[in-house]
């Protein structure tokens, strides 16, 4: 009732103001014919009916608007995040319904309380940090803390605040958008529980594991003290077998010194036996020279030294290793025979180790044995190394034999005292020496072994400079 | 006095046996080869043949005397080695063995051994 009467005066108002612009237009006296007012009056029909159209015009036009205002305020009200806007107090000017469920109060209740009473005492300071930099920087800030929801609740939330300001940069208001947060936060702890209890386990296997690695390294030198301790033995093996040949190798020139020195004794008074005499004591001082050899040998084999590899000429060494053996051969009825080319170089090696090597090939190549009772150790200068072949024409291999020929412990003279150690030792010591060690064989015909060893460029200039 | 013929592959040795033997009053022969050795051995015809049993060579002391023997069978035969285990080595096919002698000996062994086999005709 109260509009009708509000619309009634407006139209009365319209009228009065219309009708003094018309008479402040009409200078010229009105056509009076009655041509002039059926002109007059159908001007006036026509103008009624444009008002009309562009009022129909208006309202539709005003309905629109309505419309729209309701689908944006439809649109803040029920967003899927929390609007608020924040005076310069902290005070809450506007807050949209996403809002308010969030905080579990009623909208009203919003307006005018000021928004750091909905946040969590311990995050209070977070809130106040957060909106310092917000008025420092006027930038948009970001921050996550817990909100009260209700009197008990309370949920992670994520701030995000922009700066309002007036043209002439005075501050109006703070625009803050709130997320819920609180499932992305429980998937962090989630994973960072997860993250954490990963790091233990690793921590865990890691720990696990390198005590493993500590006991397999300790092993692994256990191990290596062991072969260690079998190379010795071999060698003490070896040492052994050929202290018996040797005992005879001094034998024979011990008994030669004896009975030279008897003899000397026997004529020593004789004045027509001086010749003799001399020529006693001159064989006297030979075979005790033999006999120092010898012992110089043995030592030098039986000495326990950690590799040391010089520079020392191929040929000597073969001929010490054969000269090692002479006596063992002889026993069993063999001969040995060298062939050394003229120009066999020195070789970087352990002499002991290749003298060890070569004795057990040539005590193998010994025993094999073979109508001829012949071994033969050959010498040559191939490319860059020299090949050290070792032949007999005893009782060859058989392909099972051959395959493992230089397998530790394998052996077929178990009955003999073999070991199995002697070949498998020679390998590692021609592989030692970057050689490289082959058996050829056949049954009933005899076996050569042939062993390679190179000579480094850097040797090769050593050889040329000595 | 006899013949002696001395096989031996060690000049020291024979040198000494040269002189101790040739001093005890015997003819002393010394080969220091097997080839030579059965040459001489045939040529001079010992009474009494010292031969070491492991020469240079194809043939040991032992077969070296059965050469000579089968030439001059009287031939009295010492053999004189440095291993133990020659004596028993030393089985019916070497019956023809009078003594061995293991290396090493002193100058009265040999002298001993020497009479000791000429003794025995």
């Amino acid at each position: 009732m109260a509009e009708h009467t509000v619309g009634s005066n407006r139209q009365t108002e319209l009228r009065k103001r219309a009708e003094t612009t018309l008479n402040h237009r009409s200078q010229v006296p009105p056509d009076t014919s009655v041509e002039g007012i059926n002109r007059l009056v159908h001007e006036l029909l026509t103008h009624q009916s444009e008002l009309e159209m562009q009022n129909e015009e208006l309202r539709q036009a005003q309905l629109e608007l309505v419309e729209s205002r309701d689908k944006y305020l439809d649109l803040y009200d029920t967003a899927p995040v929390g609007f608020a806007t924040v005076n310069q107090q902290g005070l809450i000017l506007k807050a949209n319904l996403t809002l308010a469920h969030m905080l579990n109060v009623d909208r009203p209740f919003l307006t005018t309380s000021p928004l750091s009473k909905f946040i969590v005492v311990d995050d209070e300071d977070l809130f106040y940090l957060h909106i310092q930099s917000l008025k420092t920087t006027k930038a948009r800030q970001t921050c996550q803390l817990q909100m009260r929801s209700g009197k008990t609740d309370s949920f992670w939330a994520e701030m995000q605040s922009i700066f309002v300001e007036q043209p002439n940069g005075d501050m109006i208001c703070f625009q803050i958008t709130i997320n819920d947060i609180s499932v992305r936060k429980q998937a962090e702890e989630v994973l960072q529980q997860d993250r954490e209890e990963l790091e233990n386990q690793v921590k865990a296997h890691t720990a696990k594991l390198s005590k493993v690695n500590r006991q397999l390294s300790w092993q692994i030198r256990e191990r290596q003290q062991v072969e260690e301790t079998v190379r010795r033995a071999e060698r003490l093996s070896s040492l052994g077998a050929l202290a018996a040949g040797i005992a005879h190798e001094i034998n024979n020139p011990l008994g030669a010194a004896l009975l030279s020195a008897e003899t000397a004794m026997e004529v020593k008074d004789d004045p027509d036996e001086t010749e003799r005499f001399k020529k006693c004591l001159s064989n006297v001082i030979a075979s005790l020279d033999r006999c120092v050899r010898i012992v110089r040998n043995l030592l030098t084999f039986s000495r326990d030294k950690p590799a040391v590899k010089k520079l020392y000429p191929i040929s000597e060494v073969i001929q010490q290793s054969q000269d090692l053996v002479q006596s063992y051969a002889r026993q069993h009825q063999t001969t040995i025979r060298l062939a050394l080319d003229s120009d066999l170089p020195k070789l970087v090696i352990d002499r002991l180790e290749i003298e060890l090597a070569l004795i057990n090939l040539l005590r193998n190549a010994v025993q094999a044995g073979g109508e001829e009772n012949r071994v033969v150790i050959r010498a040559q200068l191939a490319n860059s190394a020299v090949r050290i072949t070792v032949e007999d024409k005893g009782c060859g291999m058989t392909c099972e034999q051959k395959k493992n020929a230089f397998a530790p412990f394998f052996t077929t003279r178990q009955t003999q005292g073999g070991t199995g150690l002697g070949l498998s030792i020679t390998y590692d010591i021609v592989q030692n020496h970057g050689g490289t060690i082959e058996v050829q064989s056949t049954l009933g015909e005899g076996t050569t072994v042939i062993v390679t060893l190179p000579i480094s460029e850097a040797v090769g200039k050593t050889t040329e400079q000595s | 006095m006899a013949k002696i013929l001395i096989i031996e592959d060690e000049l020291s040795y024979c040198d000494s046996l040269e002189i101790i033997l040739s001093r005890a009053g015997h003819e002393v022969f010394i080969a220091w080869s097997c080839h030579q050795g059965i040459q001489e051995g045939i040529d001079c015809a010992p009474d009494l043949l010292i031969v070491d049993w492991m020469l240079k060579g194809d043939l040991n002391g032992g077969q070296e005397a059965k050469q000579i023997l089968a030439v001059h069978p009287q031939v009295k035969v010492i053999v004189v080695t440095k291993y133990t285990d020659v004596a028993r080595q030393v089985g019916e096919s070497y019956n023809f063995i009078d003594k061995v002698l293991q290396k090493p000996y002193h100058t009265a062994d040999i002298i001993a051994a020497a009479e000791q086999t000429l003794a025995v005709r």
